[in-house]
């Protein structure tokens, strides 16, 4: 089984060499592949001093785009399957075989952090419970954690998100997978850690406009896209 | 209507009508795109020299003030326009998210191609002088 590792990175220069290495460290079977998002500081050069395979994008396409540029090489390449991966050290690589040999029954498998742990109460997670709730009243499916950051995606879900358009690494993506595509999803339960450098793309403000554009995607925007269709193995 | 603004208005009509075709022979703006505003401008033109035409469909309509017909046929025009730039800004920005992609994973293809044909070369180049010492080493004897 070939997995694909993809780390997309945005000015992230002082945290990747740590996630890579320890990456190589605890899972050395896995490929991987760096995105740098049109980084503007030297991500780019420790990709180079450190022999890195790393995509290098020449504008900064957010976050979906870059993403999508790993899965479109995981495409090319013949990938089973492909793994969404934090560059600032949040995820823990211990999970990724777990995440990868999940996806050979479910289609998408998602790094929860909350399948047996009760969630914090903050504003946040009470974002996190809303795009649960409206996952869960457009298509049943309960997802404890729909906004984690690491997910696995196997060949047939590879093949949609590369070539699609509006396949961002969202939770609206994964609610209209599961409803359109009838997408069978599985939570593995990991553990998250503080960033270790850098600054979170997520203030206040822009957690708020966030979770209101999933919320409005899922619940309205998804009932118009066209159906996909085909089944789980 | 007094004369002074219809004449205004016409002349008006006739400068923007007569800037859309400048930009065109100045190839600033794609034919395809111009169309729009050469029939927006020639509509201008037309309702400027014809006032009547708004009045009559006003009396028609039921609406007390024909500059309220104005008003609506303009801004729906430009509603439609809004939303048309949306949908070509859009896909502009596929096109150059697909491309930005693409040559991305290209360049790295091509990393990776050189890389190998390097390593090839180096093989090759070991066994050529693993085969000249050998050679050199049988003349030795040879000599001797």
């Amino acid at each position: 089984m070939k997995t694909l590792l993809i780390i997309p990175a945005y000015n992230e220069e002082e945290s990747l060499k740590k996630t890579v290495d320890s990456v190589l460290a605890k899972a050395p079977e896995v490929d991987f592949l760096i995105v740098n998002d049109g980084s503007r500081d030297g991500t780019v050069q420790v990709c180079r001093e450190n022999h890195y395979p790393f995509l290098d994008l020449s504008t900064n396409l957010g976050l979906s785009g870059a993403f999508q540029a790993g899965l479109k090489y995981a495409f090319r390449h013949n990938y089973d399957c492909a793994i969404q991966f934090d560059a600032d050290g949040q995820h823990s690589p211990e999970y990724i075989e777990e995440l990868a040999q999940a996806t050979k029954i479910y289609d998408i498998a998602i790094g929860s952090r909350f399948v047996d742990k009760k969630k914090p109460r903050s504003m946040r997670m009470l974002g996190n419970n809303l795009i649960e709730l409206a996952i869960k009243i457009t298509t049943g499916k309960i997802i404890k954690d729909p906004t984690s950051g690491m997910r696995a995606f196997n060949k047939r879900m590879i093949a949609y998100m590369a070539n699609g358009l509006n396949f961002g690494p969202e939770p609206d993506t994964v609610s209209y997978l599961i409803k359109r595509a009838n997408a069978k999803v599985v939570e593995v339960p990991i553990d998250v850690r503080e960033r270790i450098a850098g600054e979170s793309y997520l203030n206040p403000w822009r957690s708020f406009m966030y979770m209101l554009q999933m919320a409005i995607s899922i619940l309205f925007v998804q009932f118009f896209r066209k159906k996909i269709g085909g089944s789980a193995k | 209507m007094s004369i002074v603004l219809r004449i205004g208005l016409i002349l008006v009509s006739l400068f923007t009508l007569i800037f859309i075709t400048r930009k065109v022979r100045n190839a600033q703006i794609k034919l395809e795109d111009s169309i729009f505003w050469f029939c927006v401008a020639g509509l201008l033109l037309i309702l400027s020299i014809f006032p009547q035409i708004f009045y009559a469909i006003s009396d028609f309509a039921g609406i007390i003030s024909p500059a309220n017909l104005v008003f609506l046929l303009f801004i729906f025009i430009l509603l439609i326009l809004g939303f048309n730039l949306s949908v070509h800004l859009s896909q502009t920005d596929t096109k150059l998210k697909e491309l930005t992609q693409q040559l991305a994973i290209e360049k790295f293809e091509r990393y990776c191609n050189d890389q190998e044909l390097q390593k090839a070369q180096e093989e090759e180049n070991v066994e050529v002088v693993v085969e000249t010492i050998s050679i050199s080493a049988n003349t030795d004897k040879a000599g001797n």
